[in-house]
């Protein structure tokens, strides 16, 4: 799938770019004007406190819950809203809307499988629903997206079998298989028990590898700055540094992400001392 | 002195008595459970001011007796033009008076579906007229089974009241075998066997169409 290049800025062809995102909700003004740029094929980690506002930008991004302000394009095409809009927003048909969805891929937190559903059907759904693919077709797919992510002996086996690192591994195979143009990966392992965080991250790493447009919010630094080429530093609703993955996690520029990177290399360092 | 010849021959009074108790309670289950998704649906996804007629109604006729809204149904409705069937009362009676309690029911397990189910299927771009059988209700249904079946219950029992107004079900046939045979205690002693058999029945299948539907968990 290649994406649409963008009618008037088309020096920098994006994948994705979210301009000026501002969420309230109730009284909290949780995103307070987020930018954000993701090439075809970058990994962008969005690191930061909890209540920096990383899981509802996520959310904003796919439009599961719209920001109040800003706007998202996905290879230029304005997400949500009708593009004729420039002083107003106009919502976009729910129809539209969910047909953007269908191209962007989730991972949640909590796995969110549907508990009634083999993993195989739970792979098998959304290509049959969404993408009106053939029940036999869809059934190839899914089995080659789980062997893909590793579970290839658990094909037919209901979630309430599967260890929580395979249900998260089911859960992005089958946001894979929809063959989306960008994964938004929203904290895919601090549900986890720390044994079977590896197994997900080692998934998500053979996916980087292979060139997948990914946005990832996590807590795990070493693994932002393994596989992430950019990252986003959050803190209370704004991004306040970003850059090169490496360079912002081990020599932060900002004195808040500094002090928020502190501790991580911190414990490198002790570690390294023995 | 028990006069079995005399029993004998009123049993397919009875017996005709109580398939009709069986037919007006399915019935009546029906329209509840219609009713109990309209209401619930109003509610849920309605505009406010639906929402707020739909939730006024289900407290006014919560707090009526089903008697009461027979009566009301068989006795002053008509004074407005609108007579209807014994039969029909009975049946109306039952779903009105029964789809409050289902809508609630409804309600309660939905709310009882973590909201990342939903997320789930909407990040995915499905629409709620597709994600909602497919995947949410099989989700509530074993939720739905226990009290869905005290609720049959409660109907097939209420459904005896229905004798009051002259609807020809299972109570009234009773009366008109204990008016024939003399024989009260054994007509009742017949009568309670029945209603009790008829319930156990509707427990022992829900039971088991509730294992049937979780097999898929621990």
């Amino acid at each position: 799938m290649c994406a649409t290049e963008q009618a008037a800025d088309d020096r920098h062809r994006y994948a994705f770019r979210a301009r000026n995102i501002r969420k309230t909700l109730g009284d909290n003004e949780i995103l307070r004007g987020i930018d954000l740029d993701v090439e075809p094929g970058e990994v962008v980690c969005i690191l930061g406190p909890s209540g920096s506002g990383k899981s509802t930008l996520l959310r904003c991004l796919n439009w599961l819950s719209p920001p109040d302000d800003g706007e998202v394009r996905m290879g230029g095409e304005l997400i949500g809203l009708s593009a004729a809009t420039n002083h107003r927003r106009v919502k976009l048909p729910d129809s539209q809307i969910r047909r953007q969805r269908s191209r962007i891929g989730m991972v949640f937190q909590s796995f969110n499988l549907w508990p009634h559903l083999t993993a195989r059907q739970n792979v098998m759904e959304g290509l049959i629903s969404v993408q009106g693919m053939r029940r036999d077709e869809a059934a190839k797919r899914a089995e080659e997206e789980l062997i893909r992510v590793g579970l290839g002996n658990r094909i037919d086996v209901w979630p309430s079998s599967l260890s929580g690192g395979q249900q998260q591994r089911v859960a992005i195979a089958r946001a894979l298989a929809m063959r989306p143009e960008l994964m938004l990966l929203d904290e895919p392992t601090s549900a986890l028990d720390p044994e079977l965080v590896g197994e997900v991250l080692e998934v998500i790493q053979s996916l980087a590898a292979q060139d997948t447009t990914m946005i990832i919010v996590t807590h795990e630094i070493q693994f932002a700055a393994d596989v992430a080429d950019t990252v986003l530093f959050m803190d209370e609703g704004l991004v306040v540094e970003r850059g090169d993955a490496r360079q912002v996690i081990h020599a932060p520029e900002h004195p808040r992400s500094a002090r928020f990177f502190k501790r991580f290399t911190d414990t490198q360092t002790v570690s390294r001392q023995d | 002195m028990i006069d079995l010849d005399l029993i004998v021959s009123v049993l397919p009074v009875l017996a005709a008595g109580l398939f009709k108790t069986v037919w007006l309670s399915l019935l009546g289950a029906i329209l509840a459970l219609g009713g109990g998704i309209l209401i619930a649906t109003g509610i849920e996804r309605g505009p406010h001011w639906l929402r707020r007629t739909l939730s006024a109604w289900t407290l006014v006729t919560l707090s009526l007796p089903l008697l009461v809204l027979l009566y009301l149904l068989f006795f002053v409705l008509p004074e407005y033009g609108l007579t209807l069937s014994p039969t029909t009362v009975g049946v109306a009676g039952l779903g009105l008076y029964y789809a409050p309690y289902v809508s609630q029911l409804l309600l309660g397990a939905l709310s009882a579906i973590t909201p990342g189910q939903f997320e789930a299927c909407r990040a995915m771009g499905m629409a709620p007229w597709r994600y909602m059988p497919r995947l949410i209700v099989p989700q509530m249904l074993p939720l739905l089974l226990p009290s869905m079946t005290g609720l049959m219950i409660g109907l097939i029992k209420d459904s005896a009241l229905l004798s009051i107004i002259a609807v020809h079900e299972f109570m009234h046939a009773a009366k008109a075998a204990i008016s024939q045979t003399y024989a009260p205690l054994e007509i009742y002693l017949i009568v309670a066997l029945a209603y009790w058999l008829l319930t156990s029945l509707i427990d022992s299948l829900m039971r088991r169409l509730e294992r049937r539907m979780t097999r898929h968990s621990t």
